[in-house]
Parts: C-alpha cells; structure tokens; sequence
C-alpha cells in the first residue's frame, strides 16, 4: 500500500498535481471504508459453537426436502427419516459385507407368529416411548399401517396385500392379508412399516406431522430452516442403543464444489451425491475417502410399446435396441466402474437373487439379424428424458445414439425440461425403478404387474396374462420353489419381451471422514444407529 | 413533480402487470407442478385431491383471475413445496440476501468509484492500465467460476475461509467479495470515462484558476458531475443484486431468496416464483424511479419536462 502511495507522487496527469495528493487520499480512503464495512459485520455477525462429548455430525446434501412423513420416497427425505422413525421390524443391512444384507431383526415388535397362512400376530415391545415422550401402544401400530392403504394418507405401494390390522390387546397387533403373503416381513421393513404417534398425527394432520415429525426413533426433530438445514437431536429415551451422535444436521448445499471443498475442509462429516467420476480430489486427500454403493434401483430406457403403429410396438426392434447398447461399458465410463449392466434381479433378494443369470448380452451381430426379421427400415424412434434428473442419463443416450447407429438403428433423443412435460409423445423415454423391497414381489412386479404399477400404461394398461400369473406366483406362492421358479420364468418373460431397455444400478458415492465408522447401505438411508456409526477422532 | 411522478408510477404498475402475467403463464405452460413435487409412481388420485386444493385444476383464466384477487387482498399465494405462505418464505429469507446484497454493494460501489476515479485521473499510467485490467476481467469472468477460484485457494488451498453455507463473518466474506468484484469492475470503468470526461471541462479550468483546493476540485466540481452516468449504472445493479445473487447463493450454500428461487422454479412452485419475480421487478422499478429523481437532484439542468419530452 505504501508503495502504491509513493508512485502517486511521480506520475504525471493533465490535470495538476494536487489531483495526485487527492487520489492518494481517495485510495487511503477507499481501503478504509472498505476495510471497515468488513469489521462491522464481523462485528455484527459474531459466533458462537455449542460443544458435546457426543459428536455433531454434519451431513451435506444438495438439497432438504420440506415434508418428513412416515413414507416419504424423496432421496432427501429418505436420508433424514431414517434416523426418525421405527417400524415393527427392521432390515438389518449389516448382515452383508457390502451393506445389503436382507436379514429381517425385531425392532417395535419383539416377536411375530404365523398362525394362519394369511394371519400374523405380532407382539408389540414395551416401554417404547414417541419423541414426545407419549407411550407406543398397538393403537400406534394400528393406526400407522392402516394410514398406508385403501383411505389412508400416507400411501405404499407396499400395503398392497394388506386386509385388516386390529389389536388383539395393547400390545399385540395382528395382522391378516388378502392373500397368503411370503413376503410380510419384507414389507413392513421398508418405510410403509414406519409407526407414528397417532394422537399427534390426527390432531395435526398430515401436511402439519411431515413438517414436525414425531416417531419413536434415535433422533428426534429439531427442525428445518429452509433453504439451509434439517436438524436432528439425540433422543435420550430411545428404546435401543444409546443413540452415538448428539446431533445430526444435514446441510444444503447445492454445488458438487462445494461439497467435496467443506468435506476436505472438515466442514462436513459426510457428503452425499458425488458423481463417481469426480471423486479424484477426495481420492487424493488422506482424511477423507470415498464409499460407494451401487443402489437397489436400476435405471432405464422405458418404452409406449402400447403405440401399434411405432417400430418399438415389435418385441424385436426392442430387443434389438437393448442387444446393440453396450450398457457394461456405459457401466464402465460414466460410473467409474462401480455398477454393471442392468437387470431386475437385485442381490437385495437374497436367496432368490440369481447373480449369475447377468444382464442382457451385448451382441451387435444378433441385434442386426432381428432387425432384419422385423423389417425394420431406418424408421425413426424418439427417447425422451428429462434433462438432469437421472444422474449421466443424457451421456448415457447420447453415447447410445452412436451405437445404436452402428446396427442401422435411427434413434433420436428429445431432452425436455421437466416430468410435467413428458406426456405421452416419444417412443421411448429415461426412468428408474426401486427394488422396494427385499423380495422378488416388488420390484418389476409393482411397477410393471400388480394393480396400481406405476408402469402399466406403458403395456396399454395392463400386462400379458403370463406375465400377471407369473407374478401373482411370486406374491402368493407357498414355498420357495414355487416362488423361485416363477421368479425366474419372469425374468426370462422380461428378457423376451425388453419392455424397457435396463441400463445399470446407479452409483451412490459419499465422501466421508476416513476416522467416521459409517457405512453406507444400498439405498438412500443413511443409518445413525448405534450399529451403524462411531466416530474415532 | 407530482404528475411526473404518477406518470412514473403508473408506467411501472403496467411494467409489473406485464412481468408477473408474462411469469404466470410460462410458469404454467412449462409443465405440471405435481409430478416435480411428489415422488414418480404416486398416484393420480392423490394427485388430484392436491390439484383440487392448490386450485391448479381450474381453468388458466380462473387461476389469473384468482391470483390477482388475492394480490390485492395482499395474499401471494401457498407454496406447493413448503406448504407455507409465499410471503412468509420469502421475507424469513430476504435478511440474508440483503446481508450479502448489502455488503456487496457497499464495497463495490466504494471500491468501483475510488478506482474508477484513480485509473481518471492518472490516466495512461501503469496503475489505470492495471485497475482497468482487473475490471474487463472481474466482470468478463462467470461469477460462478470466480466464486469457484476464490473457494479453491482461501479456502481449500489457505484453509482461511469456510467453503460454503452462513452464520458468521467468515462465511460473508467469499460469497460478497466475488459479487463485488464483478459488480466494482463495471463501475469503476464507467467512473472512469465520466471522470475523463468530467476533467477536460472548462469548468475544471475555472475552478483550478480560482484556486480551489485540488481535493475540494475532485470531491467538489468533477465527481458529483461525473455521477449522472455512475448513478445509472449503480441503480440498474440494485435490482441485480437481488436478482443476481442467485447463482452465488447456490455456489455459496448461502441461504438467501435467490437460492429460495432456484429451488422453486426447479419443483415449478408457482407461488413463490411469481412472488420472487414480482419483488425483484419491484426492485428493478423503484431503483430506476430513485435513480431518475436522484438525476434531478445532481444535475439541475435535467428537468422534468426534459425527460418527458
């Protein structure tokens, strides 16, 4: 500063030299005002941090979700309601190395009993308190499965199989369904078993209970500042492990950047949602590192094979366009090599799951020859997608426009702005799928067999009769052989039919602090359980 | 004055009719709100029993009808995502953006005009060529990627400043330092030229030969001539720092309407949106109509009738 003063003085203007001395002073005072307007609101903006034995965690997420009810599907809600609520029974995730085991553990209820195929009691555990300090009763239980079907407001389509639930007494719940149901305990372990407090919840309503949740979980609700944060405290009555955080706060904030910066900052504890080729500053970074998951959602190329006059209405164009996509290679360059080709067969299915059956083959040359059998003649067929919503999904097309012009195929891509727009133009267009649940009774089947399938426009309104019988097998069926091998007919149905082209198992990556004991599981929760997190710094 | 005025007042009324009607009708041309808001599979059922309650099911004429009724009424609208009055989420939000907006503007003004008149007055010196060079590049650079650089070095590579979010001093400083400078690069070159300008007149000449002092001839004779231009430009980034900030806020994680904006127009929530383009609509009017009254005062030459015509 001084230097630049002195040159001031020995430069010459057109306009005299006490104008020089003023500039000086001008200068003097620009750095003052300036350096002043900093000070107040250093001033004005004073700090203060709160400490604890127990550790604060800081989760930083593009964005917080304004509704936290019981079923809510959102990723970002999802994450945080995790930690909220308790169902009757819990998935334990941990029971695989790769954080997808399909083990089913007690968690409201101590203990269930079949006693009729389409009868279950459940006996609900005592001593159970709501974050508002109110004792779980069966009522609770009741009145939370009941909310999730037929009248209710917080609908799943899990419950899908559910007829009644009544209390035998105030601490057994039972449980009857339509059909015999295998798979009821995979059901009420995801959230459509979530129990609320139903004194708070119908005296506040439902869109009141998703802004102040109350559930029987680890962490409580300690609200939301919009556009900024979602807190969680610690609740010291939780019936199980004493919860290992004081407080969990998930932090907005929008920019890849500026996730990975506060991760390697130590602003944050955990960052979600990196895309896995943009890991590399994290990679090389030694107190942080990067724990990826492929997840139990598959993503693809969905087509309106309902529309008869298009090429995509014969199975063999379809099929022809899913032989010629080298989806292992997509796999391979978009997610850095942590997903594979896609099917509908999860490893969340356990002892159902087939890993050796694999993905549709690439294989041009066969692709090529069903073409030529079907006629096809160079029609056009247009996909559309919704412009960044699917994580690479444009890549992945745009990548695939290429190969699929390499068989003779014309494929155009339409990328529009928003799910309001899509409509039903376009022969084809980009959407994902859940597993659901950990059984092969959701997953393609609720999509794209059961009633209300958010998929079964694309047949014309409702799958080939092998197809539906296939799948009632698998809901109903009465021992595992039967399921199985129905399961199995089905996924060599899908192979035969390609209603739509799967791509892959999308890549979940978090950057975490490498002294956090964390795993993340499969799916979009992110568990604080005692089980779950220790924190060793 | 006063018909000057209502003439003002009443072009500007028109100008906000059209915006916020323009905004209303592409906002529900570009697709329904239902399928951003809820999870892909939730049933139309549901969706209907929302449609019915947010009123999107009548008519767009009905809807219009509606919506200014309730304006008047002084009700802006619910928002779909938040469940919460428009009003409401905007204003909890406005003292952070006009924290930063404010800063922002405190430092770019003073930084824009002081450099701007330096780099005048030493004209074809090193320091001009150089105060000139840092503005044709603070304002050429996306804010973005600046913000981008600055989060890099400070806070990644020095570890001085927090990456992102909001709370303490330290978190303004990033986020208005990038504002500023690209903000203080356009005035400081629009200064520049009115000060030249400015120094070449006779009046300077009269004012040097009386002997006023060489800081009373800057503060005094040239800036206030020179501020007519500068005056223009700084009350066109009024409405831009409120408006402008939204991609800084986003950078920044800084919790301001900006980012309030971006997320509203992301889930199509009409309500807010409409709102946030009507108050930076409003900003943008009433800072010109400041800026054309401020004209008066600086220069007694514009009349009135002069800008009537």
């Amino acid at each position: 500063m001084i230097h630049f003063l002195k040159r001031l003085q020995y430069i010459n203007t057109d306009t005299g030299n006490g104008i020089k001395r003023s500039a000086k002073a001008l200068a003097l005072a620009t750095t003052v005002t300036v350096s002043l307007t900093g000070l107040l609101f250093a001033q004005a903006m004073g700090s203060a941090q709160a400490s604890s034995d127990r550790t604060d965690l800081i989760v930083a997420m593009p964005t917080t979700w304004a509704s936290h009810g019981p079923v809510v599907n959102s990723n970002f809600a999802a994450r945080v309601t995790y930690s909220l609520y308790d169902g009757l029974v819990r998935r334990d995730w941990l029971s695989a190395p790769g954080g997808d085991g399909v083990n089913i553990v007690p968690a409201l209820a101590t203990s269930w009993k079949r006693v009729s195929p389409t009868e279950w009691d459940f006996s609900i555990r005592k001593g159970v308190k709501f974050h508002d300090g109110t004792d779980m009763t069966a009522d609770d239980v009741v009145f939370s499965l009941n909310n999730t079907f037929g009248e209710g407001t917080e609908l799943f389509a899990a419950s899908g199989t559910l007829k009644t639930i009544v209390a035998k007494d105030s601490h057994t719940v039972r449980i009857t369904t339509i059909n015999p149901d295998p798979a009821l305990l995979a059901r009420l372990s995801t959230v459509m078993g979530n129990v609320v407090s139903k004194a708070y919840y119908q005296k506040v309503g439902q869109d009141a209970f998703g802004r102040e949740p109350i559930g029987t979980g680890p962490y409580k609700w300690a609200g939301r500042i919009p556009g900024e944060s979602v807190k969680l405290e610690v609740f010291d009555d939780y019936w199980g492990d004493k919860p290992p955080l004081n407080s969990i706060t998930f932090r907005e904030v929008p920019e890849v950047s500026s996730r990975i910066a506060g991760l390697i900052t130590g602003e944050y504890d955990i960052v979600t949602s990196l895309p896995p080729t943009l890991t590399r500053p994290i990679d090389n970074d030694d107190a942080t590192e990067i724990r990826a998951v492929a997840i139990e959602n598959v993503q693809m190329i969905t087509f309106r094979q309902y529309k008869k006059d298009r090429p995509i209405a014969d199975k063999r164009i379809r099929k022809a366009m899913a032989l010629s996509l080298n989806r292992a290679l997509l796999a391979d360059k978009l997610w850095a090599g942590m997903t594979e080709a896609g099917t509908y067969d999860f490893p969340g299915y356990g002892k159902y799951a087939v890993p050796e059956r694999g993905a549709l083959p690439f294989d041009p040359e066969g692709a090529k020859k069903l073409l030529k059998e079907a006629g096809y003649k160079g029609e056009e067929i247009r996909i559309r997608v919704v412009g960044g919503y699917y994580t690479n999904m444009t890549r992945a097309v745009e990548a695939g426009l290429e190969m699929w012009k390499e068989v003779g195929l014309n494929v155009k891509l339409d990328i529009i702005e928003n799910w309001g727009q899509m409509g039903q133009e376009g022969d084809a267009y980009a959407a994902s799928d859940n597993m659901w649940m950990t059984d092969p009774g959701g997953g393609m089947w609720f999509s794209w067999g059961r009633v209300g399938g958010h998929r079964l426009k694309d047949w014309g309104g409702t799958a080939p009769a092998e197809f539906l019988k296939l799948g009632t097998d698998i809901e109903q069926g009465a021992d595992f052989d039967t399921r199985k091998k129905a399961y199995l007919d089905l996924l060599d149905l899908w192979d035969d039919l390609v209603p739509a082209i799967l791509l892959y198992r999308p890549v979940e990556a978090y950057g975490v602090r490498k002294d956090l004991d964390w795993k993340p599981y499969t799916f979009f929760y992110m568990d604080f359980r005692a089980h779950n997190i220790k924190d060793n710094s | 004055m006063t018909r000057y005025i209502i003439i003002k007042l009443a072009r500007s009324a028109f100008t906000l009719w059209f915006v916020v009607s323009a905004v209303f009708l592409v906002l529900r041309a570009s697709g329904d709100p239902l399928y951003s808001i809820f999870s892909l599979g939730t049933p139309e059922s549901t969706l209907d029993i929302y449609r019915e309650k947010w009123g999107i099911d009548k008519s767009i004429f009905e809807q219009y009808i509606i919506y200014f009724q309730d304006i008047f009424r002084g009700d802006f609208g619910t928002s779909f995502f938040d469940a919460r009055p428009a009003w409401d989420l905007i204003v909890e939000r406005l003292p952070n953006t006009l924290l930063l907006g404010g800063t922002t503007f405190v430092i770019s003004v003073v930084a824009g005009v002081s450099l701007g008149a330096i780099a005048a007055l030493m004209r074809g010196s090193k320091w001009d060529r150089g105060i000139m060079t840092v503005a044709v590049a603070s304002f050429s650079m996306p804010s973005y990627f600046l913000g981008l650089l600055l989060i890099l070095f400070f806070s990644l590579e020095m570890r001085w400043l927090p990456t992102a979010g909001a709370g303490t001093w330290q978190h303004l400083i990033l986020p208005a330092t990038t504002l500023g400078l690209t903000l203080s690069g356009t005035i400081a070159r629009f200064t520049r030229s009115a000060m030249l300008e400015v120094l070449r007149q006779p009046y300077m000449r009269t004012a040097r030969a009386k002997g006023a002092s060489k800081w009373r001839q800057i503060v005094w004779h040239a800036l206030p001539n020179a501020a007519i231009p500068t005056v223009t430009v700084i009350g066109f980034q009024l409405g831009w720092l409120i408006g402008g900030s939204v991609v800084i806020e986003t950078v920044f994680s800084w919790p301001g309407a900006g980012r309030l904006f971006i997320v509203a127009v992301g889930v199509r929530d009409f309500a807010v949106v409409q709102m946030f383009i009507l108050m930076v609509a409003s900003t943008v009017i009433i800072a010109n109509l400041l800026v054309d009254i401020l004209y008066g005062y600086l220069d007694p030459r514009i009349t009135i009738t002069g800008i009537k015509k």
